[in-house]
């Protein structure tokens, strides 16, 4: 017993003393110089249609890593959106659309969801004569049919009106407490081979009794899903560039970015936390 | 009569004679190539050589020797069979043991100073030690460089030419400029998988359960195949005890009792190491406080052996290997559970049939389980279990005094179960994502050493393999040496060609319980590799050794892996290419009774050719090191001190920074800013990190304590404090004006750390 006590505390003190330093070292971080490997110029194009909203793209390029870290919008391009029948030409404004949470240098005030056919199509002609064009199919509209929150998962059940559906959805979480928002979660998900609309999700585990649940949910092309999971994966490689690092998965030709048409729908959900 | 006289002269001097000599010539170069040599080196309790001790021999009669300067003995003996060596020495206690011998085989032997005499008995059969082949003992790696208090195998093995240093989270060996996936790894036999306690500052073997290792890089043996790098053997302790004896250590990682039990005296013999870290301890008591940031791990492992010696039906011997990892995290955002286990059974069966015939039995069965559960902000589960069974039977025919041969034939069965499901990614209804590949795997093989002359060794051989998946692929795998030695000078020629039928996807970039086996399939055809080898080693004094190594290897078929989410939908996508994998490799050791300095310096080149990652342009793939040097010294300042000192410096590894950002908005979203900086990587494996390097002091003091050994183990691990770069990342930052700009920033893991462990030895 003696033993005992005279030699634990100090081999106790030693771990917490070399535990304490490993810590440490898990936090050690400091500036370097490096020579970044070569650059390469890109236009990087983000155009995302929806009913109800007018026609907003952003076309900017890309940043190089030593550049400063702006949105370098691109001026005085030629854009235009084309159907089946009708080209509609994009008028070079910049500005923020606050309802829709972005910020885009190219318009036109003409409704989308008027269009004939089941495609779209994008041509942007730069002041330098690059050529960029993109695709996206037009998606059905969907509904949201009901929302529940059970032991900490929302369960979503939606349908889907006119043809068919794509397999992909985009589900968004706002939770407010008191008018402010305090969870915001966007998931994409591959439905593809259930074509299940009933989808359960987790939500945050802080929501309380009273609070609310704003749920929107996007029927999304599958263009738009490999390029949002593409640039998540890009995203975590960069915070561990041992990671394979992904390739952005665009649909833009000549580009980097993303041309699509989703639909959309709401619910708000006023939270009552089962045990 | 007289006619007669000289005509017999004539006859026996023009027929009879040369005829005579012939035979005699034949005969005794024979007879010098029939017998067996039997070397020994005695060291004491500190590795330190005992010189002038008295050795006797005993293999059908009785030889008397007496240890060199440098604690070395030889002997030929006639045949193989069983062997009595004695040892006596006024300072020690007598030291005697008997055991098989097949081959020509060398014995290190630890003195004991103290009453208690422990049989310590290391065997390496003829395995030379240079650049293609290092051969590393118990005894050896009791006193090399300590990581952290720690005896660390993969460690000390990447102390030698040709092999990277790993980063601390990476457990695992480069070698010769390929992926960790290349090199085999078996334990006393039988192939062992996704071994990896987390961080690599965790020794991935208990060393006091280990007799030898060896690491084959070149001049492969045709037993052990299927990995395009390198081969690393790993042989438990199989020492016969007369008596019961163990030990225990308390280090800052982990805790260790090993037991030896003598269960019929210099007949059987039973070995139980057991393992345990202490992590898990500390962040409970840790999480305990209310700061529930540390994530909690820790590992048990359980080594066990029996041995057992018989007269006529030669040696049995049984292992056991088992390892169990756990991982728990637990905040607001995110919990983690992890659990990863190795099983290992291997069972061998070693007896002469006659004097010239040897009959060897394997079987074993290994098997890798993972499974990770994420929950709360991420419902994900993975399970990943890999089992092989194996059984081989090997012939060995001395077929005259210079022609041995090896004739044999193995079979292996292994399984890959893969299985994810992610609550997030799925609806109510989805059932979880399955993946099986069964596979089989049957070889005949056949290897052939001859002898035509003293200093000329010849070695060739060759491995039928079938493999089956989901379609089958059969090769024929040749391997061919030549040893020549000329004025002191070892010359070695080799070609081997390897294949290797699983593949291992690496995801996450580093050495992860995550990564899988794969076997391969109609779309992921096994990867080859052909080895051509050169060196030469000199033993330019009774201290000093130096070796020169060239190798190119030409590999195709390589895969690579294109897209790393793979959990949640298992789908692989792969691309086949090829590539080369040169360099040149310079080694030197310098040993006395009280100092043994080793260097070297490694030379590289890697180099990989995909048509769908760069356009197809040529790439350093992330363990191109193309320059690395060590130097390591260990010095035993009288009985009881023994320092070490060991410096390293190599090229960074190379990694994939982006070409580019750009700032993304996603449409219609309700977060409060909606400005991302996504990187785009147009090119991989495009940047290489800065050098590497580090220096590690350790020294040790034994001493006798009420009647055991003890040993005290300090030092300081990363002695001047740098900090070797793990990776580089950017983080936004205002400068002048309030504009934003990217900094880079190199992340470090590992400081300076000063540890200290005890063993008792009783």
């Amino acid at each position: 017993m003696n033993f005992k006590f005279k030699i634990l505390p100090i081999s106790i003190y030693v771990i917490f003393f070399i535990s304490g330093l490993l810590a440490s070292g898990c936090n050690m971080s400091d500036e370097i110089d490096i020579d970044v490997p070569d650059q390469v110029a890109d236009i990087i194009v983000e155009g995302y249609l929806t009913p109800g909203n007018p026609i907003e793209i952003a076309i900017t390029k890309n940043n190089f890593m030593d550049n400063e870290l702006i949105l370098q919008s691109i001026w005085n391009s030629k854009v235009f959106v084309t159907d089946k029948k009708d080209t509609l030409v994009l008028l070079n404004i910049f500005y923020s659309d606050r309802k829709r949470n972005i910020l885009v240098n190219y318009r036109t005030d003409s409704l989308t969801g008027v269009f004939r056919g089941n495609v779209l199509y994008l041509s942007v002609v730069t002041t330098g004569n690059d050529t960029i064009t993109g695709i996206t199919q037009v998606v059905s509209p969907i509904r949201i049919e009901n929302a529940t929150i059970e032991n900490d998962y929302l369960y979503l059940t939606q349908s889907i009106t006119g043809d068919e559906f794509t397999g992909y959805l985009r589900i968004d979480m706002s939770a407010y407490r008191a008018d402010s928002v305090f969870f915001v979660s966007s998931r994409n998900l591959d439905l593809s081979k259930s074509k299940s609309l009933k989808v359960k999700l987790p939500v945050s585990t802080e929501i309380q009794e009273s609070d609310s649940l704003l749920v929107r949910t996007f029927h999304i092309t599958k263009e738009y899903y490999d390029y949002s999971v593409s640039l998540n994966d890009a995203s975590n490689a960069y915070f561990d560039p041992f990671l394979t690092p992904e390739e952005i998965k665009s649909n833009i030709f000549n580009g980097t970015g993303i041309f699509t048409y989703y639909t959309k729908d709401e619910k708000m959900i006023h939270f009552s936390k089962t045990e | 009569m007289e006619y007669f006289q000289i005509h017999l002269r004539n006859f026996f001097f023009k027929r009879i004679t040369p005829l005579v000599i012939y035979l005699f010539l034949v005969h005794s170069t024979g007879s010098c190539f029939s017998q067996i040599l039997v070397s020994g080196i005695l060291c004491d309790s500190t590795a330190a050589r005992v010189e002038y001790a008295n050795v006797q021999v005993t293999a059908g009669k009785s030889y008397f020797l007496t240890s060199d300067s440098l604690g070395r003995f030889f002997q030929s003996i006639a045949a193989p069979g069983s062997v009595r060596i004695q040892v006596s020495q006024i300072n020690f206690s007598p030291w005697d043991s008997t055991f098989m011998v097949n081959n020509d085989t060398t014995v290190v032997i630890t003195l004991r100073s103290s009453l208690k005499n422990i049989k310590e008995i290391i065997i390496s059969a003829g395995k030379r030690n240079d650049n293609n082949t290092i051969l590393i003992s118990n005894n050896d790696f009791s006193f090399k460089s300590k990581s952290l208090g720690e005896t660390d195998l993969l460690g000390i093995l990447q102390q030698k030419t040709g092999i990277a240093h790993s980063s601390e989270v990476s457990p695992g060996l480069n070698v010769r400029g390929m992926q960790q996936g290349n090199t085999g790894i078996f334990f006393g036999g039988t192939e062992l998988f996704g071994i990896n306690h987390i961080l690599s500052i965790y020794p991935q073997f208990n060393s006091d359960a280990i007799g030898n290792v060896h690491l084959l890089k070149a001049d492969f043996d045709p037993c052990y195949s299927g990995y395009l790098s390198s081969v690393m053997l790993i042989e438990p302790d199989h020492k016969l005890y007369s008596e019961f004896a163990g030990g225990a250590e308390l280090g800052i990682l982990n805790a260790k009792l090993t037991l030896n039990v003598p269960v019929v005296r210099d007949k059987i013999s039973a070995k139980i190491s057991l393992r345990r870290s202490y992590f898990d301890l500390i962040a409970d008591a840790y999480n305990n406080r209310g700061k529930n940031v540390l994530p909690k791990y820790g590992f048990s492992e359980i080594n066990t052996s029996l041995v057992w010696h018989t007269v006529k039906k030669g040696i049995f011997s049984l292992d056991f290997f088992n390892t169990a990892d756990k991982i728990k995290f637990d905040d607001n955002d995110l919990s983690l559970f992890s659990r990863w286990k190795n099983y290992l059974v291997s069972g061998k069966w070693n007896v002469p049939l006659s004097a010239r015939t040897n009959f060897e039995l394997l079987a074993g069965y290994t098997r890798f389980n993972l499974n990770v559960i994420f929950t709360k902000l991420f419902d994900h589960a993975i399970q990943n279990d890999i089992s092989q069974g194996n059984v081989s039977a090997k012939v060995t025919y001395r077929v005259t005094n210079t022609l041995k041969c090896d004739l044999g034939t193995d079979f292996k069965l292994s399984r890959l179960n893969l299985e994810a499901s992610s609550a997030d990614f799925g609806t109510v209804d989805s059932s979880p994502v399955t993946w099986k590949v069964p596979a089989e795997n049957t070889a005949l093989f056949e290897n052939i050493q001859w002898f035509p002359a003293r200093k000329l060794k010849f070695k060739a051989g060759s491995r039928l393999e079938i493999f089956h998946s989901d379609t089958t692929y059969m090769d024929l795998i040749p391997f061919i040496s030549a040893n020549y030695d000329l004025y002191g000078y070892t010359l070695n020629l080799s070609y081997s060609k390897q294949i290797q039928y699983k593949h291992l996807f690496i995801p996450t970039g580093i050495n992860l319980p995550l990564n899988i086996w794969c076997p391969s399939q109609s779309d992921v055809p096994p990867e080859k590799a052909s080895h051509y080898n050169i060196s030469v080693s000199k033993t330019i004094s009774d201290n000093f050794n130096l070796s020169v190594s060239a190798y190119y290897i030409d590999l195709k078929d390589l895969t690579e892996f294109l897209e790393g989410n793979y959990f949640t939908s298992l789908r692989f996508t792969t691309d086949l290419g090829h590539g080369y994998s040169k360099g040149l490799e310079t080694g030197f050791t310098w040993k006395t009774r009280n100092i043994e300095i080793e260097g070297g310096v490694t030379i590289s080149k890697s180099k990989r050719k995909f048509p769908l990652i760069n356009n197809g342009v040529w790439f350093s793939p992330p363990f191109d090191i193309r320059h690395k040097a060590d130097f390591n010294v260990l010095y035993r300042c009288g009985n009881k001190w023994v320092f070490t000192l060991s410096q390293f410096i190599q090229d960074g590894f190379v990694m994939t920074l982006p070409t580019s950002i750009f700032i993304h908005q996603t449409g219609d979203i309700a977060a409060n800013s909606n400005y991302e900086i996504v990187p785009v990587y147009t090119t991989r494996y495009n940047f290489r990190m800065p050098l590497s390097h580090r220096m590690d002091l350790s020294a040790s003091y034994s001493f006798n304590w009420s009647g055991s050994e003890a040993v005290i183990v300090f030092g300081i691990y990363n002695l001047y404090n740098y900090q070797n770069p793990y990776f580089i990342y950017f983080t936004p930052q205002v400068q002048d004006n309030s504009r934003i700009f990217l900094q880079s920033r190199k992340k470090s893991l590992l400081p300076m750390i000063p540890f200290v462990s005890f063993k008792l030895t009783f």
